[in-house]
């Protein structure tokens, strides 16, 4: 559980970095792109920040539903202890 | 941002002192390479100058450079409403830009795949530091990149300046930036023969004009300058450090690195700079030299020098301010433009330092015994560069 909380935090950062805003306005909850403006190029930055912190792959193919801090979070979740080299890796 | 440190104070209280900011590289392993120095700005924090997501998006002579622009913008003083942001540019230098971050990254792609690689990577692009300032400072007039190597910074200068004075902008900022220390670059610099072998004390490893001159050491730095139209900045009230008043380029046409030992299209470079200032080789007081400490650029230099001042040539004084600061490429232009402009401002001639034993090629006055005061009604800087390139620019003191 705090393992789970602190990710969120860091993530609220990483999200709050690429779109240039207080860390207090990524709320739980809220559209990342209707609200918080992200764009295509900000959710691809967001996680490539998001895999450098938490040494993930995640295929770019999966971020299409993703709209919220929990979708985020969800995504790294489901992507940590996959392991293994990262696809294209040699 | 030079190798003296941050912002302009710690650049002028050095160059007085004939301080070096050459240290031992220790960035990475040099013990391949016959150079072992270089010049880092100490104490740079780009998270400092720039949100964390352009300083991870970009490399580090963009950081470098809006850092530069920054400071320059505040230290210009321009409160809201004094200056039209429609006709305000940036022309900004650089020669090696983005070349080592590319180089890492490509070593990403082919180690650890594209994911790995930043997905802001065609932001790397050779126009991308102009364009970043427009978008720090909200300034919405041309936003140019200029890459003529060593010349780069001088050009920049140049190119702006003939823009606001033909009408077409009021205001730019310009100057120059480059962060070249980095293997591929340095190692390729050094198997070239262009870097000093020194092996003493770095600080001494720079030494334009000496007789043992061996190379010039490898410097990051950005220098970034405000030039306006002369009504707007009196309108204003701006402090006026110098009047920019000539620009001449040439191209020697001669070789992709050395230039032309006849010295023919430098001197004439310098010529049209005076010419465009509507000065004569008698009115220049005080010239900053390119004098980078390698061999062929030095004697060079002095016989371009000659062929301008003629038996005046002696009686000038000269000075290598990368005899301190390295070369910072790109970057050099400006950042001695600016040690050019606080001379006339403060009335003092900074000196060459390390000149042990002068090469007889190289013999003039190059203010080897420290700096003088000096009232300086105009000065000359001078940088020449890869590719048969010259480039020069005129200041003269203010009118009150």
């Amino acid at each position: 559980m705090e393992i789970a909380t602190a990710t969120k935090g860091r993530l609220r950062e990483l999200i709050a970095i690429e779109l240039q805003l207080p860390v207090d306005e990524i709320r739980m909850g809220v559209s990342l792109r209707r609200d918080l403006g992200m764009d295509s190029v900000a959710a691809l930055n967001i996680l490539f920040a998001a895999e450098e912190e938490f040494e993930i792959h995640v295929p770019e193919t999966e971020l299409e539903g993703v709209d919220d801090v929990d979708g985020v979070f969800s995504l790294i979740e489901r992507y940590r202890g996959v392991g293994g080299p990262a696809p294209g890796a040699k | 941002m030079t190798p003296l440190g941050v912002g302009t104070e710690s650049l002028w209280s050095g160059v007085v002192a004939g301080e070096s900011g050459i240290r031992a590289l220790d960035a990475f392993d040099v013990s391949p390479y016959r150079s072992r120095v270089a010049g880092e700005v100490p104490d740079f924090r780009p998270d400092d100058h720039l949100g964390l997501r352009e300083v991870r998006a970009f490399a580090r002579y963009l950081h470098l450079g809006v850092a530069a622009a920054r400071l320059a913008w505040k230290d210009a003083g321009v409160s809201p409403g004094q200056i039209d942001s429609d006709r305000t540019g940036v022309c900004l230098g650089t020669a090696v830009g983005a070349m080592g971050r590319a180089a890492d990254d490509g070593v990403t792609l082919f180690q650890k795949g594209l994911s790995r690689v930043h997905p802001m990577f065609p932001l790397q692009y050779p126009g991308t530091l102009p364009s970043e300032v427009a978008i720090a400072l909200g300034l919405h007039g041309p936003a140019y990149s200029i890459g003529t190597a060593c010349t780069a910074a001088a050009d920049a200068i140049g190119l702006a300046f003939a823009q606001v004075r033909s009408g077409m902008m009021d205001v730019a900022i310009v100057g120059g930036s480059d962060a070249p220390i980095f293997p591929l670059l340095f190692g390729s610099f050094d198997r070239m023969g262009a870097l000093s072998t020194w092996d003493g004390p770095p600080a001494c490893a720079s030494r334009p004009f000496s007789a043992d001159r061996s190379g010039f050491v490898l410097s990051e730095g950005a220098g970034v300058l405000v030039i306006e139209a002369e009504e707007i900045a009196r309108e204003r009230g701006a402090r006026v450090y110098a009047e920019l008043s000539g620009f001449g380029a040439t191209c020697d046409a001669h070789h992709h690195l050395a230039p032309d030992p006849e010295g023919t299209q430098g001197a004439r470079a310098i010529r049209l700079a005076l010419e465009h200032a509507s000065l004569r080789p008698e009115d220049i007081d005080y010239v900053n030299a390119h004098g980078t400490g390698t061999p062929k650029n030095d004697s060079t230099e002095t016989t371009i020098m000659k062929l301008v001042f003629g038996e005046l040539a002696p009686r000038i004084p000269v000075s290598s301010s990368k005899s301190m600061l390295g070369h910072t490429i790109g970057a050099s232009g400006a950042i001695e433009l600016i040690i050019s402009a606080l001379a006339i401002y403060h009335g003092v001639v900074p000196p060459t330092i390390n000149l042990g034993e002068q090469d007889p090629a190289c013999d003039l006055d190059y203010v080897a015994d420290g700096a003088r005061r000096q009232t300086i009604g105009a000065a000359l800087s001078t940088s020449f560069g890869f590719g048969s390139r010259n480039a020069a620019l005129v200041l003269r003191a203010a009118a009150q």
